[in-house]
C-alpha cells in the first residue's frame, strides 16, 4: 500500500523542474493556485553546487575529477561538459537510473536530477522558431505543419523574452524572426575577419540571440564575464531556474516542492482521466502517491514520454493518452559536430583578447539555405552553425605543431588568440525508425521498466553535414585562413541536448498525442510543458520557445480552471 | 625539456612533474585514446598510462644505452634533445622507432595538460580568465580594419 504524502489534494501536480516546468510553477502559483512539484534529484544550491570564480588547478583532479567516482552505479557514463570536476561527488546527475540503447542505436542521454536540471548549465542560445519552421511541411511536402503559426505565437516569445532577458540584434532573416533584444554582446576580432568572409561567400555572420543580461533585467544582475556560465551562475545573470522560475514560485507560498522524487506513472481515476502521480521517495524507497486535479509533466522530453509509456491502466493498455499510438515517436534531436576548425593568420601572435569572459555563443551563421526556394539544396529545411575561437581556458590547439621546447611553447602561444572553430546544429527529420519505448526485459534499481531508444541519423541530416563541411572549407579560404580540420563523423545523438517530438502536437487526435495547447487529446487534466510536444526539430535551440510554449499553455489551464474544466480543489 | 624555462616559466617550475606523478598513479586517464563509457573503461585507460610511461621510460633509457652508454638522465642536454627530436619530428624519424614516438606524444600530451592547467602554466598563457570579474565585455578593438589586414604581427 502506497504511502499518500498527505491528507491534501493539489490543484496542480508539476513534475520536472527544469526550463519547461519551473515556468509552469511560476505562472500557475502566482496565479494562487495549490501547486505541487516534484523533482527527481535534490535541490540545486549554486554556493555548493555551482563553480563559482574556481580555478582548474583549484581542483584535485584538474577538471579530470576521480576516475573511480561513479564505480558501483547503474549509469556509470560520465556526462561530457555539464558534468564536471565542480560537482563532484554532489549526486547532481543521474548515474542510479540506466538506460537502454537497441541494437544499432547509441543515444547519449544526460541527465540533471537537481532543481532546475539541465537548465542550470544551458548554452542560452535563443532564437525564435518562425512561420518557415511552423510551416515548413506546406513548403516542402515532408511531414506536418505545426498546428500553431508565427502570428499566434509571437507575443509569448515576447513574454519569454523579456522575462528571460535575451541579447541581439534586429537583423531582418527570413527564417530568424526579430524579438525584444537587451543590447547584444560586441563581436571578437575573429567575429568580424569571419563576418567579412561570410559576406564573401554569401553566408550570414551575425550575433547570436543569448540568453544572457548583458544590462541589469528584472532585479537580476547584469553578466560580469567570469567565463564560468557552463558550470552554473554565481549570481543568476542569465536565466535558469534556480535563480528565476523557482524561488519566485516558491515566493507565493503557494508551491510545494519534493525532491529526490522519482515519478513512476501518472495515476487515472475510474473515467481514464489523470487523478496524480505514483512516485518513488529515494531516500526511503518508498512508493509514495500524490493527488491533483491537474498534472503536467515537464520531465525533460523524453522522461516524459517514459512516465507515460510507463502508465498502463484498463484506459490505457499502452500507455496514458496514448490512443494515436504516437507516443514515444517522433523522436527528433540535434546533429552536432565540428564541420571545421583552424586558424587566423591575422591574429597571430596577438596579445590574448577576452573572447570568451561570456563563454556564450556570441556569433552564429543563422539558417540560409533553402530560404527563397524549399528545394534548392538536395536536403530539406536547414541548418545553423556556431562559430567559437579565441583565447580559451587551454590551448588545445598544442596537438596541431610538432615537436618540444622553447620554439613549440612559443607556437603555442602565439596560435593562442588565432584558432576557430565551427559547430552545426541541424535538425533531424522525423522517422518511424526514430523513437523510444519500454525495454521489456530491463528495469532499474526501483523496478521501473527502463527507457529504450531506437535512434540513428537520417540521410537529410547527414547530407547537412556534408554540406556545412564544404562550408567551411569556403569559409576559411575566404577569410584567408588555415583550415586544420573537422570531426571525423557527427556527435552521437543525444549530445545537443535538444531532443524533441515524443508526444508531438497536432489537431487529430488519432495523429498526434497533444493538441495545440499542449493538452493531451485523450485526457484533458494532463498536459506537457517540455519540448517532447514540438513535432520536430528545427535549426534554433528548444529553451526559449519551451519557455515560451510553457506559458502558453498554463495560460491556457488557468482559463480552462475559470471555466469549470478543471476544479479547484 | 617540452615545456622549458626560457623567458617564462617551465614545466619544471609550474610542478609538472608532480603533476604526472599523481595523474598517472591514480589513473586520471588524462590523454585518452578511446570513450570512456564506464569506471572499468577509465581504469583500463588509467591503467594502460601506467604501463606505458613504464615501457616508454625503459624504452628511452635503453636507447640512450645503445646510442651513448649511459642512460638518457646522464646523457649530454644535447645527447637527450637529438634522441626525443628523432621521436618528436617526423623529418628525423628513425625506423624502430614507433614505441618511442607513442612515448613521446603521450608525455607531451600529459606535459602540456599538466603545465596549462596550472596557474603558473595559464598566467604564462594570459588566461583572460584569470580575471574573474569584468565591467563588460570589451571585444574588439580595431573597428577601424575588420579584416584586421594591419595587425603588428611581428614577434
Amino acid at each position: 500500500m502506497p504511502a499518500r504524502i498527505s491528507a491534501r489534494t493539489f490543484d496542480v501536480i508539476v513534475v520536472g523542474t527544469g526550463a519547461g516546468g519551473s515556468t509552469a510553477l511560476k505562472v500557475l502559483c502566482e496565479a494562487g493556485l495549490n501547486v505541487c512539484a516534484l523533482n527527481s534529484g535534490p535541490r540545486m544550491v549554486p554556493e555548493d553546487h555551482y563553480r563559482g570564480h574556481r580555478q582548474v588547478y583549484d581542483l584535485k583532479y584538474r577538471g579530470y575529477g576521480d576516475p573511480l567516482r561513479l564505480k558501483g552505479k547503474a549509469h556509470q557514463e560520465p556526462y561530457s561538459v555539464e558534468e564536471s570536476e565542480y560537482s563532484d561527488g554532489k549526486d547532481l546527475f543521474e548515474h542510479d537510473i540506466a538506460y537502454s540503447n537497441a541494437p544499432g542505436s547509441d543515444w547519449y542521454w544526460k541527465r540533471c536530477k537537481a532543481t532546475g536540471g539541465k537548465a542550470n548549465f544551458w548554452g542560452r542560445s535563443s532564437a525564435r522558431f518562425g512561420d518557415i519552421d511552423f510551416k515548413a511541411a506546406a513548403l516542402d511536402g515532408f511531414g506536418d505543419n505545426w498546428p500553431v503559426d508565427y502570428a499566434e505565437i509571437s507575443p509569448w516569445f515576447s513574454k519569454a523574452e523579456n522575462y528571460m532577458g535575451v541579447a541581439s540584434t534586429v537583423q531582418n532573416r527570413p527564417s530568424n524572426p526579430d524579438g525584444e533584444y537587451l543590447p547584444p554582446m560586441p563581436f571578437r576580432c575573429f567575429d568580424y575577419i569571419l563576418q567579412k568572409a561570410g559576406e564573401k561567400i554569401g553566408v550570414p555572420y551575425l550575433p547570436d540571440r543569448c540568453a544572457q543580461l548583458t544590462v541589469k533585467h528584472n532585479h537580476h544582475p547584469a553578466c560580469h564575464y567570469c567565463g564560468n556560465c557552463s558550470r552554473g551562475c554565481d549570481v543568476g545573470a542569465f536565466f535558469s531556474p534556480t535563480w528565476f522560475t523557482i524561488p519566485e514560485a516558491e515566493a507565493t507560498k503557494k508551491l510545494t516542492l519534493v525532491t529526490n522524487a522519482l515519478v513512476r506513472s501518472v495515476l487515472v481515476n475510474e473515467s481514464g482521466a489523470a487523478k496524480g502521480v505514483a512516485y518513488i521517495d529515494r531516500a526511503t524507497k518508498r512508493e509514495v502517491e500524490v493527488y491533483a486535479s491537474v498534472v503536467v509533466l515537464a520531465a525533460s522530453c523524453v522522461e516524459t514520454a517514459h512516465i507515460m509509456l510507463n502508465s498502463k491502466s484498463r484506459h490505457w493498455p499502452t500507455g496514458i493518452a496514448n490512443s494515436s499510438g504516437e507516443l514515444g515517436r517522433n523522436l527528433c534531436d540535434h546533429l552536432y559536430g565540428s564541420p571545421g576548425y583552424g586558424c587566423l593568420p591575422q591574429l597571430l601572435g596577438q596579445p590574448p583578447t577576452p573572447d570568451n569572459i561570456a563563454d556564450s555563443t556570441v556569433s552564429w551563421m543563422p539558417r540560409w539555405q533553402n530560404l527563397k526556394n524549399p528545394r534548392e539544396e538536395k536536403f530539406i529545411r536547414g541548418y545553423s552553425v556556431y562559430m567559437g575561437g579565441g583565447c580559451g581556458e587551454f590551448p588545445g590547439h598544442y596537438r596541431q605543431f610538432e615537436g618540444f621546447g622553447t620554439q613549440y611553447k612559443r607556437e603555442i602561444q602565439r596560435y593562442y588568440p588565432a584558432t576557430v572553430g565551427g559547430l552545426i546544429q541541424a535538425p533531424s527529420l522525423p522517422s518511424p525508425t526514430n523513437y523510444v519505448d519500454i525495454d521489456p526485459a530491463k528495469k532499474d534499481i526501483f523496478g521501473i521498466p527502463q527507457l529504450r531508444f531506437h535512434f540513428q541519423w537520417g540521410e537529410n541530416e547527414l547530407l547537412m553535414w556534408e554540406h556545412s563541411k564544404q562550408v567551411m572549407i569556403d569559409l576559411f579560404k575566404a577569410a584567408g585562413g588555415e583550415m586544420w580540420g573537422a570531426d571525423s563523423v557527427p556527435n552521437r545523438p543525444g549530445t545537443s541536448l535538444h531532443e524533441t517530438g515524443v508526444c508531438r502536437f497536432g489537431n487529430d487526435p488519432k495523429r498526434f498525442v497533444t493538441n495545440k495547447w499542449a493538452q493531451t487529446h485523450d485526457v484533458p487534466n494532463l498536459y506537457i510543458c517540455d519540448a517532447s510536444i514540438f513535432p520536430n526539430s528545427t535549426d534554433k535551440t528548444t529553451t526559449m520557445p519551451i519557455v515560451a510554449f510553457a506559458m502558453r499553455t498554463c495560460d491556457r489551464m488557468l482559463e480552462n480552471f475559470r471555466l469549470g474544466l478543471h476544479r479547484r480543489v | 625539456m617540452i615545456l622549458p624555462k626560457d623567458e617564462t616559466p617551465g614545466a619544471k617550475d609550474a610542478g609538472v612533474a608532480e603533476f604526472i606523478d599523481f595523474m598517472v598513479a591514480n589513473r586520471v586517464p588524462v590523454s585518452a585514446r578511446y570513450e570512456i563509457r564506464a569506471t572499468q573503461d577509465a581504469i583500463r585507460q588509467g591503467e594502460d598510462a601506467q604501463v606505458a610511461f613504464v615501457a616508454g621510460l625503459d624504452w628511452i633509457n635503453s636507447r640512450s644505452k645503445s646510442e651513448f652508454g649511459k642512460l638518457f638522465l646522464d646523457s649530454t642536454s644535447e645527447q637527450q634533445t637529438g634522441l626525443l627530436e628523432e621521436i618528436a619530428y617526423k623529418a628525423k624519424f628513425k625506423p624502430t622507432t614507433e614505441s618511442g614516438r607513442e612515448f613521446f606524444q603521450l608525455m607531451r600530451d600529459y606535459t602540456v595538460v599538466g603545465y596549462y592547467t596550472s596557474k603558473i602554466g595559464l598566467e604564462t598563457l594570459g588566461y583572460p580568465g584569470l580575471r574573474t570579474v569584468w565591467p563588460k565585455m570589451p571585444g574588439c578593438s580595431h573597428l577601424d580594419d575588420p579584416e584586421h589586414l594591419h595587425l603588428n604581427n611581428a614577434k
